[in-house]
Parts: C-alpha cells; sequence; structure tokens
C-alpha cells in the first residue's frame, strides 16, 4: 500500500462526519430509531476502524525500511504563498505521527463502538457521533500535519470538538458553562502557541539570509524548522528558551496543567465516551505530542526543559492530591489524568521524549479502559455518578468489575501491566539525566523523586475508587428511599442522591417556560430514565460496550511489556537517539539508585494503605456528612480553593479592567468615530440628491460626465502635441 | 480576397464558438418547449438550461491548455482569460436559474420565457468577452442587454418593474449609442473592426488619426462605463437594481459585470498605446466610483438597492485591480482581477439568493424592516446571508478578504498608492451599511404592525446558497492554487 | 482613406435634393392664397366633428405591431442583399462558388429558421391579437390556493428611484 493512503486516513473520518450531519436526521427518520441508530452507528465506527487498519499496514510499511529512510512528506497543494513564507498543506509519515495515528484511530474506534451502545437512548444520536468522527479527523490533522500551521488547525478543530461535546447536553447551564470554560482556559494556551509560531517564523525567516536551505520558506514546516533552528539557536539559547516556553504554555493549556488544568474537571460534564477518548485518551496528550515533534528546540534549552519537568511534577502531586477529595467517579478519574499527564511532563522535561511518547500509549490503553468501565458502571446505575452510592457492584457488573481491576492495577504500576513500564522509563530518566538544570540545581532529579512519590499516591487513590465502587460488601444505594417519583417536593434528602449526569430539566429557565420544564420533567418520570433508590438493581452493560473494555484491558495488560521490551518503543520513535543531546546526559537507568525496588514499593505501599482503609467500603467519616469529613479532604474537594480564586480573579479583575475601558472608549473613541459617521453620513446623503429619480436627469450626468472625458482626451491630447511621440 | 473582392468563407473553429453557441441554442430550444410543451410546468425548461449550461461549461473546461488563437475571420478568441470568464458566465447563470423557479412563483410571475432570455443574456456576455472585434463585442453587448431589459419589467403588475427596464433600456439604448458611435470613429481610423489595428494605426503617427482614434476610443469608454456602473455613468445601476425582479438583479449583478469588464480588459489592453491618456481619466473614475458607491450605499433603506450602491464600489475596486495590472503589466498578473470578479459574482448572488426569500404570495418586501426576524424564520438562510455578508466586508478567511487584499498588494505594487488607500478607506466605510443588512436580518424582531414576509426555502435556493457559500469559504483555502491556475502556470 | 472627390457626385445630390424639398414647401407657402376661414382652419377627420383633443393617447399594441413589422423588413432587405452575392459569387473557379453558395446558403437557412421560430411564438402567444395578454398556466405557480392576479400595492412595496 502506498504512502499516499494516509490521505484516506484523515478523508474517512471526515467522510463519515459529513455522512453523520447531512444524513443522519434523515436516515433515522426513515428507518425508524432502532434500525436507524444501527445504521448510524455502523456508519460512525466503520471508517475510523477502517482508518486503524489502514494505519496499521502503513506501519508495517514503514517499520520494515531501514531507520534513517522513515521520514516521508507528502504534499497535496500550496496553501497559502507569500514571499517570505510558504504553507503547504503537507502531511509527515514518520514513526511519531503514525503511532499517534494508531493510537486515535485504534482506542477511537473502540471508543465509537462502546459509545453506539452507551448513547443508544439519545435523541441526538448523529449529532454525538457527528463531532465524534469530526474530532477523529482534527486529530488526524493535528497529529499527521506537517507544519505548525496545519497543527494549529488540528489544535483549534479538536478544541471545538471537545467545547461541541462538553456543552453536548447543552440543556442544563452546569454544561453549558463547563464548555464554555474549556474553551476560554484553552484560549490562553493557544495565545502562547500562537506566539511561539510566530516567534519561530520571525526568527527562521528574519536569517534566511544566513540559512543555507536552498531557497525553502516552508518556515513552519518540521523538516525545515529543526535542522535550521539547531545551526541558528544552538548559540542562542535565550531565544530557543523564549520559544519552547512559549510553545509550552500552549501545551500546558491543552494537556491541562497547573496554571490551565481548570477546565479538564469541569470538562466530565460531557458524555463518557467523549472523556475517554478526548478528555483523557487522545485530545489532552497533543501537548506531549507537541514537545515530542518539537524536541529540538527544548534539547536547545535545558532551562525551558527543568521548568517543564518541574511543571508537570508539581501537577502530578497535586491532582493526585485533589483527586483524594473527589465524590463524583468520573472527576477522580479526571484528576488522575491531569495528575499522569504531569508524569509525561516529567519525562519530556528530563530528555526521555520517547519515555513520555510510551506513557501517552499505555495510558490511553488503561485510562480509556478505565473510563468506559465508569461509563459502565455509570449506565448500569441509572446515570449517578457519586461513589458514594456505589459498593459491591462487582456482584453485578463482573466484566466491568474485572476489566476495571486490570486498569486500576496497570495505573497504580503493579509489575508486568502496562502502567508500571512507561512509569519506570518515566523516573529512570528523571532520576538519572543530568539535562533538566537552571542554574546548577538538577530540577530534573528532583521532579524524579516527587513522580516516586505521587505513583505511591496514585495507587492510594485508585484503590479508594476501586473499593469504594466494586468492592466493600455494602450497597449503599439500597438506603436511598424508593419513592423517588415526588422529588419536586422533597430536595432536602436526596437531591444529593440522586444527582444526574447532567441532562436533567433546565431548572434555571433559561431555554424553557416554566410549563415546558414541568412537561420535560414529567416526560423524564414517566420515561425510561428513572432515578436510582433502593429498588434498583445493576445490570451488566450489552457487548458493544464491554467488548471494547476487554479488548483494553488485554491491552493493558500486555501492552506495555511488549512496547518496552528490548527498547521496541525507544528504538522505533528515536532510533538515533536525539538531535543534540550525548546519550550521557539522558539515560533511561539510574546507577545509584535502586529504582525498580523503590517503585514496585511505593505501588505496594499505596495499594495497601488503601485497602487498609476502604476494606469495608464507605467509611464513615467520607459519607454524605461533610462536616465530619478531615479538613484536608474538605479542601481537596474544591482543589485547596484554586479554581474559586481563579474564577473570581477572572470575574472581577476583568470586570474592572472593562469597566475602565469602557470608560475611555465611551467618551474619546465614541466620540471620534460619531463624528467620522457623521461626515460620512452627510456626504452621502449630498451625493444622494443627485440621485433624483428622473432618467433625464441621468442621461445629463451621462452627457456631462462623457464631455468631461472627452475634453480631457482633447486637452491631453493638445497638451502633448498630436503628433508627438506620447 | 477573391479575385471580385468578397471575402472568401472564413475557416472556422467551432470549438471556439461553441460553448456561446450551445448556451443561445439551447435558449431557443427552451423556447420551442415553452411554444409547444402544455404550458403546465417550467421544470423541464429548467432542467434542460441547467444541462445545456453544464455542457457548455464542460466545451469551455476542456480548451484549457489547447494554444490560443482567433477563428471565423478573427471575429472569435481562445486565451485564458476568455475561457475563465466565460466560464464564470455559465456558473453564474447556472446559480441564477437554481433559486430563480422558487422566487418567480412566489412573485407570481413564472414565465417559462425567462430561462430563455437568461441563457440568451449569458451567451451575449460569453461574446462579448470572447472576441477581439468591436463589432462582434457591440452585438454580445445588446444581446445581453436587451435580454436584460427585458428580464426587468418581467414583473408586469408592479409599476417599480416596468420603471425599471424603460430607464434601463433608455439609458442602455443611449449608452449604446456612444459605443456605436465610437467603433465608427475607429473603423474611419483604421479601416477595419479588430481592436488590434488600433495600435497599428497608432503607431503609424498620422496626427488627424490619432484625434479619431482616441474620440472613438472614448465614446467606447462611455458605453462599457455605463455598463460596469462606473460614475458618472452609475445612475440607472440602484433603481434598476431595486425594481427588477431580484433572480435578475443577481444576474445583472454578477453576470453583467463580469461581462463589461472583460469587454472592457479588452479594449484596454488594444489601446495600450494611448495609456498615458487613458490612465489619469480612469484614476480619478476609479476613486469616485468606489467613494460614491460606498458613501450613497450608506444613507439607503433597501436591501436591492444597497447591494446596487455596493456594486458600484465593488465596480471600483475592479477598476483599481484593472488599472494596476495595465500600469505595470510585467509585475502585476491579471489574477487579481479574475479572482475578485469570482469572489464578487459568488458573494453578491448568494446576498441576492438570500434576499428572493422576501417574496411571498406576488408581493415582496426588500427593506430593512422586511428582513426583521429571518433569523427566526430561516435560519440557516441568515446565517449564509452572514457569510455572504461578512465577504463583501472582507473579513478573512473569506473570499472577498483575500480578493480585496490581492488587489490593495498589487495596486501597491504598480505604484497607485492612492488608490489603495482609497480602497482601504471604502472598505472600512461599507461595513456601516453591510452589518446593517445583518443587523436587520439578527437583531431587530417580526414587527405585528408590518408582518414581514417570506416565502418557503425552496430546494433549488438551499443548492444555490450552498454553492455560493462553500465558494465564498472554500476558495480562501486554495488562493494559491487558483492563482498559479489563472496565471496559467 | 479615400479623397473627397469621390463623395463629390454624392454630396451634389443631397444638395440638390435638399434644395428641391426646401423650394417646394417655401414656394408654395409664399405663392399660396391666404384666406383662413374657421371652416378651414379646423382639423379635418374625415367629416366628422372632431372631439376632445387630438394628443390622445393610443394602445401601446400599435407599437408591437410595428416592431413585427420591422422584423420582416429588415429580413427583406438582408435576404436582398444576400441573393446578390450567391447568384454571382465569382469567387475564382466553380468549385469555390459552390462551396460558398453552399455555406451561404446554410447560414441563411439558420436564420431563417430562427426568425420563423420567432415568428411562431409570436403568433403563440398571441402578440398579434388585439385584445389579449399572454397567460400564465396555473399550474406554474405551484400552489393553488391564491389566484395569479393578486394585487400588489401595499406599503411596504416602494416605487424605485426618486431620489432615495
Amino acid at each position: 500500500m502506498g504512502y499516499g493512503a494516509i490521505w484516506l486516513v484523515i478523508g474517512l473520518p471526515l467522510l463519515g462526519f459529513l455522512v453523520q450531519a447531512l444524513l443522519g436526521k434523515f436516515v433515522i427518520d426513515r428507518l425508524g430509531a432502532k434500525r436507524g441508530k444501527w445504521t448510524m452507528g455502523l456508519l460512525a465506527v466503520a471508517p475510523i476502524a477502517i482508518a486503524f487498519a489502514i494505519g496499521a499496514m502503513l506501519t508495517a510499511n514503514l517499520a520494515s525500511l531501514p531507520a534513517d529512510q522513515r521520514h516521508f512528506v507528502l504534499t497535496l497543494y500550496i496553501w497559502i504563498t507569500l514571499q517570505s513564507l510558504s504553507i503547504p498543506f503537507e502531511v509527515v509519515i514518520d514513526p511519531l505521527s503514525l503511532t499517534m495515528v494508531l493510537i486515535i484511530t485504534g482506542i477511537g474506534a473502540l471508543i465509537h463502538l462502546y459509545a453506539t451502545g452507551y448513547m443508544a437512548e439519545d435523541k441526538d444520536y448523529p449529532r454525538f457521533f457527528c463531532y465524534l468522527n469530526l474530532f477523529i479527523a482534527c486529530m488526524l490533522v493535528l497529529v499527521l500535519g506537517n507544519n505548525l500551521a496545519l497543527l494549529f488547525i488540528g489544535w483549534e478543530g479538536v478544541g471545538l470538538c471537545s467545547y461541541l461535546l462538553i456543552g453536548f447536553w447543552y440543556k442544563d447551564l452546569a454544561n453549558a458553562k463547563a464548555a464554555n470554560k474549556a474553551f476560554i482556559v484553552n484560549r490562553i494556551g493557544d495565545w502562547g502557541l500562537t506566539l511561539g509560531m510566530f516567534m519561530l517564523v520571525c526568527v527562521l525567516a528574519g536569517a534566511s539570509g544566513s540559512l543555507t536551505n536552498g531557497g525553502d520558506n516552508r518556515w513552519l514546516s518540521y523538516d525545515v524548522i529543526l535542522p535550521n533552528a539547531i545551526a541558528l539557536l544552538k548559540d542562542n539559547p535565550g531565544i530557543a528558551t523564549a520559544i519552547a516556553l512559549l510553545i509550552f504554555v500552549g501545551a500546558c493549556g491543552k494537556s491541562a496543567q497547573f496554571p490551565l488544568y481548570l477546565w479538564l474537571p469541569d470538562a466530565m460534564a460531557g458524555p463518557t465516551p467523549v472523556s475517554a477518548l478526548i478528555h483523557a485518551a487522545t485530545m489532552v496528550t497533543a501537548g506531549v505530542f507537541l514537545l515530542n515533534r518539537l524536541h529540538v528546540l527544548f534539547e536547545l534549552s535545558p532551562v525551558a526543559s527543568a521548568i517543564v519537568a518541574c511543571v508537570g511534577a508539581f501537577t502530578a502531586l497535586f491532582a493526585a492530591l485533589v483527586a483524594f477529595g473527589q465524590t463524583d467517579i468520573k472527576k477522580v478519574l479526571a484528576y488522575s489524568t491531569v495528575s499522569q499527564l504531569g508524569f509525561m511532563f516529567i519525562a519530556c522535561g528530563a530528555g526521555g521524549y520517547w519515555a513520555g511518547m510510551f506513557h501517552v500509549t499505555t495510558h490511553a490503553f488503561f485510562k480509556a479502559l478505565l473510563f468506559l468501565g465508569s461509563g459502565a458502571v455509570i449506565y448500569a446505575m441509572a446515570h449517578n455518578q457519586d461513589l458514594r452510592n456505589y459498593g459491591n457492584l462487582k456482584k453485578y457488573l463482573p466484566i466491568t468489575c474485572w476489566t476495571m481491576f486490570i486498569g486500576f492495577l496497570a495505573i497504580a504500576g503493579i509489575p508486568g501491566l502496562s502502567g508500571f513500564f512507561s512509569k519506570e522509563a518515566i523516573l529512570g530518566h528523571a532520576l538519572a539525566g543530568t539535562f533538566a538544570e537552571w542554574d546548577g540545581i538538577r530540577l530534573g532529579y528532583v521532579a524524579g523523586w516527587v513522580g516516586l512519590f505521587v505513583a505511591a499516591l496514585t495507587a492510594m487513590y485508585m484503590t479508594r475508587m476501586t473499593w469504594l465502587t466494586f468492592f466493600g460488601g455494602k450497597e449503599q444505594w439500597r438506603s436511598i428511599p424508593a419513592a423517588a417519583h415526588d422529588h419536586h417536593d422533597d430536595h432536602s434528602h436526596h437531591a444529593q442522591h440522586a444527582e444526574h449526569e447532567g441532562h436533567g430539566p433546565d431548572v434555571h429557565g433559561f431555554f424553557y417556560t416554566e410549563e415546558e420544564i414541568t412537561r420535560n420533567r414529567d416526560m423524564e418520570d414517566h420515561g425510561h430514565h428513572h432515578e436510582l433508590d433502593a429498588s434498583h438493581t445493576p445490570k451488566e452493560v450489552p457487548p458493544s460496550m464491554w467488548i471494547p473494555l476487554v479488548a483494553l484491558a488485554v491491552l493493558s495488560l500486555g501492552g506495555g511489556f511488549l512496547l518496552y521490551n528490548g527498547g521496541l518503543f525507544e528504538k522505533w520513535l528515536y532510533p538515533t537517539g536525539l538531535a543534540l543531546l550525548p546519550p550521557g546526559q539522558v539515560q533511561a537507568h539510574p546507577h545509584d539508585i535502586p529504582l525498580v525496588g523503590l517503585s514496585i514499593g511505593a505501588a505496594l505501599l499505596g495499594l495497601l494503605a488503601g485497602y487498609a482503609v476502604y476494606r469495608k467500603g464507605l467509611p464513615g467519616k467520607e459519607g454524605w456528612d461533610m462536616a465530619k469529613w478531615n479538613p484536608f479532604r474538605r479542601e481537596a474537594l474544591v482543589q485547596f480553593g484554586y479554581d474559586h480564586a481563579m474564577v473570581e480573579a477572572a470575574d472581577e479583575g476583568g470586570g474592572a479592567l472593562a469597566r475602565g475601558l469602557w470608560r475611555f472608549d465611551s467618551g474619546v473613541i465614541d466620540g471620534i468615530v460619531n463624528a467620522v459617521g457623521g461626515l460620512t453620513k452627510g456626504l452621502g446623503d449630498l451625493f444622494r440628491m443627485l440621485q433624483t429619480g428622473y432618467v433625464r436627469a441621468y442621461a445629463l450626468l451621462m452627457l456631462l460626465g462623457g464631455i468631461g472625458l472627452l475634453g480631457w482626451f482633447l486637452y491631453a491630447m493638445n497638451r502633448v502635441g498630436a503628433g508627438g511621440h506620447g | 480576397m477573391t479575385p471580385n473582392g468578397y471575402p472568401a468563407p472564413p475557416s472556422i473553429d467551432w470549438l471556439m464558438t461553441m460553448p456561446a453557441l450551445l448556451v443561445a441554442g439551447v435558449g431557443i430550444v427552451a423556447l420551442m418547449v415553452e411554444m409547444f410543451w402544455p404550458r403546465r410546468s417550467n421544470s423541464a425548461i429548467i432542467f434542460l438550461s441547467l444541462i445545456g449550461l453544464a455542457v457548455a461549461g464542460y466545451f469551455t473546461a476542456i480548451q484549457f491548455g489547447m494554444p490560443d488563437g482567433e477563428t471565423f475571420a478573427r471575429m472569435i478568441v481562445r486565451d485564458r482569460l476568455g475561457l475563465v470568464l466565460q466560464l464564470l458566465l455559465i456558473g453564474i447563470a447556472f446559480i441564477s436559474i437554481l433559486f430563480s423557479e422558487g422566487y418567480l412563483r412566489e412573485k407570481r410571475i413564472p414565465f417559462g420565457e425567462f430561462y430563455p432570455l437568461l441563457l440568451w443574456a449569458t451567451s451575449g456576455g460569453m461574446v462579448m468577452i470572447a472576441t477581439k472585434s468591436l463589432l462582434i463585442q457591440f452585438i454580445g453587448l445588446e444581446i445581453l442587454s436587451i435580454a436584460l431589459y427585458v428580464m426587468a419589467g418581467m414583473s408586469r403588475n408592479e409599476a417599480k418593474s416596468e420603471e425599471s427596464a424603460i430607464k434601463y433600456f433608455l439609458l442602455g439604448a443611449f449608452a449604446s449609442s456612444f459605443f456605436l458611435y465610437g467603433i465608427a470613429f475607429v473603423y474611419g481610423a483604421t479601416g477595419g473592426l479588430h481592436l488590434d489595428l488600433i495600435a497599428e494605426a497608432w503607431k503609424a503617427d498620422d496626427p488627424s488619426m490619432r484625434n479619431l482614434l482616441l474620440f472613438g476610443f472614448g465614446l467606447i469608454l462611455i458605453g462599457l462605463s455605463f455598463k460596469s456602473a462606473f460614475v458618472p455613468f452609475h445612475q440607472w445601476t440602484p433603481d434598476v437594481y431595486q425594481g427588477a425582479p431580484t433572480n435578475v438583479t443577481a444576474f445583472m449583478a454578477a453576470g453583467s459585470k463580469v461581462a463589461a469588464i472583460g469587454a472592457l480588459f479588452r479594449v484596454l489592453e488594444a489601446s495600450g498605446v494611448m495609456q498615458e491618456f487613458w490612465m489619469p481619466a480612469l484614476f480619478w473614475i476609479a476613486i469616485f466610483t468606489m467613494t460614491l458607491g460606498n458613501l450613497v450605499a450608506c444613507t439607503q433603506r433597501d436591501v436591492k438597492r444597497t447591494l446596487g450602491y455596493s456594486s458600484i464600489a465593488n465596480a471600483g475596486y475592479l477598476l483599481v485591480a484593472l488599472l494596476a495590472h495595465f500600469k505595470s503589466p510585467d509585475k502585476v498578473g491579471l489574477q487579481a482581477t479574475i479572482f475578485y470578479l469570482v469572489a464578487y459574482s459568488l458573494m453578491t448572488l448568494g446576498a441576492f439568493a438570500v434576499v428572493s426569500l422576501a417574496a411571498k404570495g406576488g408581493k415582496e418586501g426588500t427593506r430593512f424592516h422586511d428582513l426583521a426576524g429571518l433569523y427566526r424564520r430561516a435560519p440557516v438562510a441568515a446565517g449564509l446571508l452572514v457569510v455572504f455578508v461578512a465577504s463583501l466586508i472582507g473579513i478573512p478567511p473569506t473570499a472577498g478578504f483575500f480578493g480585496k487584499y490581492f488587489i490593495f498588494l498589487d495596486a501597491l505594487q504598480a505604484d497607485l498608492a492612492p488608490l489603495a488607500i482609497v480602497l482601504a478607506v471604502n472598505s472600512a466605510i461599507s461595513i456601516y451599511y453591510y452589518l446593517g443588512i445583518v443587523r436587520a436580518a439578527f437583531v431587530a424582531e417580526d414587527s405585528p404592525v408590518r408582518p414581514a414576509m417570506s416565502g418557503p426555502v425552496t430546494f433549488g435556493n438551499s443548492l444555490a446558497t450552498a454553492i455560493c457559500a462553500v465558494g465564498v469559504l472554500g476558495i480562501s483555502f486554495v488562493t494559491a492554487p487558483v492563482f498559479e491556475f489563472l496565471a496559467g502556470r | 482613406m479615400a479623397s473627397m472627390g469621390e463623395f463629390m457626385p454624392i454630396v451634389i445630390l443631397l444638395g440638390v435634393a435638399a434644395l428641391v424639398c426646401a423650394a417646394m414647401v417655401t414656394l408654395s407657402w409664399v405663392l399660396g392664397p391666404k384666406k383662413v376661414t374657421p371652416y378651414k382652419a379646423s382639423p379635418y377627420e374625415c367629416g366628422v366633428e372632431p372631439s376632445g383633443t387630438a394628443r390622445e393617447r393610443f394602445p401601446i399594441k400599435f407599437y408591437l405591431v410595428a416592431m413585427l413589422f420591422i422584423l420582416f423588413d429588415i429580413e427583406v432587405v438582408f435576404l436582398w442583399s444576400w441573393l446578390t452575392v450567391f447568384k454571382n459569387p465569382g469567387m475564382g473557379s466553380p468549385e469555390t462558388d459552390l462551396a460558398f453558395q453552399w455555406f451561404s446558403f446554410c447560414a441563411v437557412m439558420v436564420y431563417m429558421v430562427l426568425w420563423i421560430i420567432g415568428d411562431a411564438y409570436v403568433l403563440r402567444v398571441n402578440a398579434l391579437a388585439w385584445d389579449e395578454a399572454p397567460e400564465i398556466h396555473e399550474a406554474k405557480f405551484g400552489a393553488p390556493e391564491a389566484p395569479a392576479a393578486t394585487p400588489i400595492p401595499d406599503a411596504a412595496l416602494q416605487p424605485a428611484g426618486g431620489g432615495k
């Protein structure tokens, strides 16, 4: 198969998107809900699955080539041509991009399949898959594009899809707000990324005279950036640091690192398959991908790398602590995602770029598994997401329970499972490398120890989640009174118990009148969508949902070992080592620290500590009565006040600034504008008087115009002399 | 020449003449369908017209890459510019037909004759572009104009439609007489009708001949300026645009302008030797055209009239592009002109297609307040209107933005900085009235006193607006290949 | 360009024609007796008493008929000039003569066919019938409910032009 097939990989999801958008409603109307949804589900899964097959074949092709020839650039056409910059529509085929393609389409296909079951009851079935297919297409453009402009298109495209999907159940104001938050916070990251891009172009194009690249002015294309950046910035680490940090700001936004992580927990408002695909497995790893793509820039700047490692370590620690206070099963997983992303950045900061990508891969396996598992639990528990209502579900959901248990062991870092290997590689790089340093301090080393501590914490909070959900003997929801239908009147007691996953009636009256709200509520009550109460008996999910779970469980079990074995993954991504850093500065195994022992110890410690606390299910001091919680957990629930502070600051500060600007605007600017506008209108009125409506007047003006034109010719002719050589 | 002095029968390359002949011929067949078919529906005529246009488009498209040349005793010419503009005209006619039937029905004037007339107008425009012979150009101009006069007056029960037709006819005849008189002068000076003879005659350096030539050229320029709506030959535009049925206005705004600018290009190109005389004159005409069109548009309260003034302003922009090309033909190609023509046609057609939704049950309201609440009644159409207006304003990433941007660059490159500045200032002015249209469609609510009218959105209308929107948005992603293509590389 | 001498006869002819016309009008005015009586001064309308003003409107159909007549006129002029060449092509040899005759014959036939279609159309839409205007078939309006001739005037409809 030729490499041109890569266009199919991008094109198929795009086609799927169009099919869903244009035909979805029609097909469902025509074939009826059941068969229509089945058809549209098939049409949604098939393009992704085929794209995965093509991607796999291309990967096999590429792997059969010698290591130094695994790089192709295919150009579709020249998109933008300026004097000093040209941007083609081109894709790059190399190990990094194909790895991402396999993750995106492989995991994506499984999650699409899962979603056909999960969303089966939803009215807006085609709209969901329309967004989801568009997301896959955008993500593929992001990873396959050979220049930063295409990456940016994909970057914004996935951001848009993420926004649309978080707010998928838009009738609930909270969901719409969460979507807005994700979109706005990501703008800050995009600001950094675009500035980084501009600076890169300025630096490269500005020095184009001194570069020897044969007039190739594709200054945003990776194959032009990377060699030239080395030549140009090797002796100028300051500029390299600035560019690298700006790009890292972009990565922070998309990959939810510390100052900008705010949006990811709120993003859990979206349907669970979305959380699994976009907010765990693929989109949020775009930052790590970007750092891998442009690793040369970071290699040029140890300072930037040290900052990356520190931000990663702090995020990992912070998010792990917050996870202890969460009661919503998806929020726990969200913070765990933030924390694991922190790990990936520790690796990139320490120069272990391949280890970061390795963790991206394994994390995609087990985090998708955990999210889908949690989705299955939520599905089985009448869309209730509170851990405190669960317990002993292994009896009802055996497949979900044991597949999810494998995911839990993988993230906890139990030897032999995938998470262990990637975490090991990350911590090894951090503890052994001497690269990421600032002012002589080995910040990467510090980050490594922090990471080891966070590994223990991870094992512990994941034990908490797993035991509260599946084990512990007590079936907590049995204590919810069975009279759920009168819940209009009785908010006080089980309002907390019976929180939906969000698509409840619009209590704020934003979109509906009172009547409509009542009608909707009645429909919900009498329809299929009942509340969780004591009479509820969870049922195992349908095959379309547990098949992906099993597949992901297998990957979580064996994937890590297969890829790690013999350095397979490292040699695949970086066969010739890094561009600049010598092997001595970046190595995977510290000689002076017994890392394997320590990390197994940390994992077991965390696991045992968690088991000791949660062995018997929900402890009394973590129950519904928040007053009994210990202060740490209460603070962790609200992210130690960080989220609140940021939102307040943005709200208040932004408001004051805006009011100040408004005063200036209404006084000075508007005055000038109105004056100009008045002048324009006055002139317009003047000219309008010529437009009398009489044909004779029009003809007269034409005649005068003609006389003027010919008169000018006559005058000019006489001036130059008719016979002269004009 | 034969022994007795008559010209020998010309040898003919039929392929070159095929597109225009085909369009005109299909028009005749369509008229016969209207005559002899049981007259119950226009579907057959529409179908036939669309097929005919598609085939004509095919025959135009396959000529790309064939060598340039002339046939029919040098009366028909083939070159890249001619082919592109003919193709554009065919496209304009195609889109106009798509949304016409629904509008004509709502307007209660579904004459089957409309489609043949439109096709003949198109063929006239194509002939104007595809010739370097002045007389053939005149014939094309008349075919185009006469068909348009009839179409403008098609809404026979409406006084303003009749007013539009009679004004257009009287002033058009006036302008045509200038044109014809100019041809006579040029014939007198050169002894022929082919444009290439102008340069030869000029170089003969005979003062009296030069006077004749310059006068003849000036008169021809007046005729074409009328058709292109340059100030001060523009005054028919708003009245005619407002009164004519909206679909006719759409074709007039797009098709007639393409043909006029194409013909103007041919004449100016052949008269390059006289550039020192006409360049200053057209320089000022361009400034006045842009400025006056935009300023007066700001005071309008009728959408069609506003778009009429906007088309005057756009003619000014196009003139700037032409002047930049002729000022320094080595540095500045003709791509910007053609690109802007394409962009302008798409966005104007799209905007008029949306405005044509305001007809219902024989009535039509096109004042701003008649658009009120359009976003509720036809949300998609209202949304697309925003796209077209954004393009007319020149907001990236629409085709209008790139078009204006390239004209701006061209003007700077050709040392016509004043024109570039006037263009930029005018773009800013134009935002006011364009946004007025959007505001009317989105902000204002339906008023109970004056219930807004809007007919059903037909499939044809959806298709036409969709094509225009895809074109307006899509072309900006392929500007580089389009430019390469237009430049013939 | 031809010298002025070639056109001299025509100029003389024009001059003589103008002179003769002017002479006839002027002389009859100068020489004729001028006795104005009321009876003589009244307009002659076939012996009927004139009523109302002479400047009155008459149907636009007159123009239509006149225009159609012009088409016939043009056609005759066109055919006439073609026929003179058709009879004596003088292309140099009999073969080229024949080729020319065929070519021009076909060309003129195309013209004639189009012209006949036009005439057929005129008859078909009853353009020559004095009282009838072409009607649109009801079915073409699509919806069956409203009649074809809805009165148009409405506050929302503004006349074009008029300095707005």
